[in-house]
């Protein structure tokens, strides 16, 4: 018998509740449908929670995305679905090219190993990269490595687009009192960071605001494995390193 | 004459309409297999209901984003999966452990395991080694062997690259054959 047939036959096993949810599920849903616009579900229930950010979008839209139900974001990025967005057509990311890192850097997110890339700002913003490596258990098979960006929560706006409500949601991060909301957008999406500019594919990314500062964790890992990076960041730390006062 | 089954693309469209019991069809054709989905991401059978229930209120309220045109499975299991990770997140935050040891939810559950029959030795040694096999194994496999998904479609269940399913794929495979031939070889010793 092969391996596979093995498996079915034990998950055919599994005992499994033999109920009918579908009474619970018609009791909870509204009369009629909700329609593209209307104002139901988690993402507003988000954009309440999370930090709204339109009122600083001078970012131009497209006339195909001005029927753009629902936006949300986090500092100077907002994030919006439109079905219509097709990131697969864009060009594909740049592969990150090493380069040297002084070894006594304060690192960040020691989990993945030593940077091979630090770029730093006099504003206050920095970026970090990672190459795909053995040291982390998130790491995927694409070759894509993980990137942590830091900048003002007051910056230059920037707009994603997902394709699907589905790709985008709030997460937890942190624990108790400390806990704080981000925004994980689980898929390929298209970055719009000038206006008129036609947007870039851009990798899943866990987007939050602490410390009065933006962070951005780019990586195509599990989002459990990413929120565990983000929580790992002593970003108090991290901020005084960047303004010299570490 | 009985009527013939109306499609899951023909019961999106009428549920659209606001016809609930449309709904309500599409619920009870895919809850069984939504509950399996479910078990596995959760490691256990226990709250798998919940979770299925949250997760098609989900679906009724996002049915719009349907592409009619693309089978249901992927786009239903995602949200499945979603819920599930989100529910165990949060039940992990909600016991307040200092360590994120992934070792207590993804265990598939001793006593689910014991509650799977065994019929025979070999499929009790199959039946051990799913259940020491991480929760993102057991569901790969459980969508490509038993849900008969294409990689593409668990790529969208997973939100991943193709790709990154067929590696995933081929790992938890070895990692279930290791699994099984460690269990035999523990039954040769004994």
């Amino acid at each position: 018998m092969s391996l596979e047939a093995q498996f079915i036959d034990a998950i055919e096993d599994l005992d499994l509740p033999d109920l009918d949810v579908s009474a619970a599920v018609l009791n909870e849903i509204p009369a009629t449908v909700p329609r593209r616009g209307a104002s139901t579900g988690w993402l507003l229930r988000a954009a309440a929670i999370v930090l709204l950010a339109c009122a600083s979008l001078i970012v131009a839209v497209e006339p195909a995305r001005t029927a753009v139900a629902r936006w949300l974001g986090i500092g100077a990025t907002t994030v919006e679905i439109d079905p219509a967005v097709q990131p697969d057509a864009a060009p594909p990311p740049n592969s990150v090219v090493g380069a040297e890192v002084d070894s006594t850097l304060w690192n960040p997110i020691p989990l993945l190993g030593q940077p091979i890339s630090v770029s730093t700002a006099g504003d206050g913003s920095a970026a970090y990269f990672w190459a795909a490596g053995d040291d982390w258990a998130g790491f995927t098979d694409d070759g894509v490595g993980v990137s942590l960006s830091v900048r003002p929560v007051v910056g230059a706006p920037s707009l994603k687009i997902a394709s699907s409500e589905g790709d985008v949601q709030p997460v937890e991060i942190g624990t108790g009192a400390s806990m704080i909301f981000g925004l994980w957008v689980g898929a390929d999406h298209l970055l719009v960071s000038e206006p008129d500019a036609p947007g870039v594919r851009a990798a899943r990314v866990l987007l939050w605001e602490q410390e009065g500062r933006q962070l951005r964790l780019e990586s195509n890992g599990d989002l459990d494995d990413v929120v565990a990076l983000a929580e790992s960041v002593d970003v108090a730390r991290l901020v005084a390193v960047l303004e010299g006062t570490d | 004459m009985s009527q013939p089954q109306r499609s899951d693309a023909e019961l999106v469209a009428t549920a659209l309409t606001g016809d609930a019991d449309a709904f309500g069809d599409l619920v009870r054709r895919h809850q069984r297999a939504c509950l399996r989905i479910a078990s596995i991401a959760l490691g256990t059978t226990e709250g798998a209901d919940d979770v299925v229930q949250d997760a098609f209120v989900k679906m009724f309220r996002s049915l719009h984003q349907f592409h009619s045109d693309k089978p249901l499975e992927p786009w239903m299991y995602r949200i499945v999966t979603n819920t599930a990770r989100n529910r165990q997140r949060s039940q992990r935050r909600q016991q307040a452990t200092a360590t994120r040891s992934m070792s207590q939810a993804d265990s598939l559950v001793s006593s689910d395991a014991a509650e799977l029959v065994a019929r025979s030795e070999q499929h009790s040694a199959v039946v051990q080694a799913i259940n020491r096999l991480n929760a993102d194994d057991r569901l790969i496999l459980t969508l490509r062997w038993f849900e008969e998904q294409s990689e593409v479609q668990i790529a969208e269940v997973l939100g991943c690259r193709p790709g990154t399913v067929k590696s995933r794929l081929s790992r938890a495979r070895a990692r279930l054959r290791d699994e099984l031939d460690e269990t035999s070889s523990k039954k040769v010793r004994r």
